[in-house]
């Protein structure tokens, strides 16, 4: 009784000196408000055992991509407006405890018509320091700064996105395309790709500059000539901004 | 269940007639991925390294640090968690610029990154790109590391350091 006692006991001191984490999320993963509603608010929770400090910043920039990947670009958004320059937000800064929550609250302010991008930065950063003493060569160290990024964009009043598309390959079951916007309003929804009329597949993207887009589909696209065809329905989207943004016209695509 | 989460519960029912009719009406609207960040380690170190050791690497696929080093070298890692299956983006900087306090003496640092699919398998695979896709595996869970090269030709004695900065975004 008394050794499984004290098992138990060497068990929960170990258990104590576990190496804690934080364990941040940003809540929603992107956000879309129009000037009927120019503000709103992101929540940010940290599941983990440990506290973090975030400190949260906007930047100029897209999720872009290349023929090959797609990534976070910073300090161009093709022609989307810099949001930065417009929108105010509350904290800047804020230290989560394990299990807690706070909310970060924007409003976009008076900001021409089109299309207006930011990268809400939301980043962790432990407070590590580089021990001191002496030293025979070179030591080097450096902190990671972890940002989770969430798009923030704002449309001034509604338009149409113009979009171009081309094939990059053609699998039997993905079609890989490479879309790019041409246009100050940004694309968010659904491609469904045509064939003769009928629907072989469907994939959701967002296009503020260029984007890869894989879609699967469930028949091989033998003809090498298809149809795209565009709607707004983007998960996590609310109706009232689908309804506001565009439906571009459909793409015919041979390859 | 934090990545789908009720937004809306709208209840509309008419007043009770008998106590066998009613009606429910439930709005729910799924939110776009959440990732969830874990930072495992946020200190990236080489170690100690002679100041004419040329070009050091940590890899961040197998741990290790090439070259003769003493003391302990360290990767960054952190635990990337969301629905299963699902890509994510990672960017870090081309290359980094890690200093001496009190000088203009400099060592250059050009990031990499590892991926393992899921969180229960020990094996980390180099990513090519320095930007680039990752992808949650079956437990909804990847974990990344980050490591480097750093060029060492005759650099001055001392300790240098520097920030990277890391970005990860669903995709």
């Amino acid at each position: 009784m008394v050794r499984s006692f004290l098992v138990l006991s060497i068990i929960g001191i170990l258990a104590c000196q576990a190496y804690g984490q934080a364990a941040l999320s940003v809540t929603p993963a992107y956000a879309v408000v129009t000037n009927e509603v120019p503000y709103g608010a992101f929540t940010l929770y940290n599941a983990g055992t440990e506290g973090v400090e975030v400190t949260i910043s906007a930047r100029y920039g897209a999720i872009a991509s290349t023929d090959s990947t797609t990534a976070v670009v910073l300090d161009e958004a093709g022609q989307l407006g810099d949001l930065t320059k417009h929108v105010t937000f509350f904290p800047d800064r804020c230290i989560l405890p394990a299990g807690g929550e706070q909310i970060v609250r924007y409003r976009i302010n008076t900001v021409p018509e089109g299309g207006h991008i930011a990268l809400m930065h939301f980043a962790m950063q432990e407070r590590g320091a580089i021990v001191n003493g002496q030293v025979p060569a070179v030591a080097t160290g450096l902190s990671i700064v972890y940002n989770l990024v969430a798009p923030l964009v704002y449309l001034q009043g509604s338009g149409i996105p113009i979009l171009t598309a081309r094939v990059l390959e053609s699998t039997p079951n993905t079609l890989h395309l490479y879309l790019e916007s041409h246009g100050p309003w940004p694309f968010l929804g659904g491609i469904r790709v045509l064939q003769d009329g009928q629907q072989f597949g469907r994939a959701e993207a967002a296009v503020y500059t260029t984007r890869l887009v894989r879609i699967p589909v469930h028949q091989d696209l033998e003809k090498r000539r298809v149809q795209l065809q565009f709607d707004t329905e983007y998960t996590g989207l609310p109706r009232s901004i689908q309804r506001i943004l565009g439906v571009p016209s459909s793409i015919e695509l041979t390859w | 269940m934090r990545y789908i989460q009720l937004i809306g519960l709208v209840l509309f029912s008419t007043v009770v007639q008998a106590q066998t009719s009613g009606t429910m009406q439930v709005h729910l609207e799924v939110l776009p991925r959440v990732l969830t960040v874990s930072v495992s380690s946020s200190q990236l170190d080489f170690a100690q390294q002679r100041a004419d050791a040329g070009n050091v690497m940590l890899d961040p696929a197998t741990g290790l640090v090439s070259g003769k080093s003493s003391g302990t070298h360290a990767l960054g890692e952190v635990i990337v968690r969301g629905p299963a299956k699902s890509g994510f983006l990672v960017s870090v900087e081309q290359t980094v610029q890690l200093r001496q306090h009190g000088s203009d003496d400099g060592v250059d640092f050009t990031p990499l990154w590892a991926q393992s699919e899921g969180c229960h398998q020990g094996a980390f695979a180099l990513t090519p790109a320095r930007r680039g896709t990752g992808t949650l595996g079956a437990d909804g869970c990847a974990a990344l590391r980050f490591g480097g090269t750093i060029q060492l030709w005759g650099a001055a004695q001392g300790r240098y350091a520097g920030q990277l900065a890391v970005r990860i975004a669903p995709l």
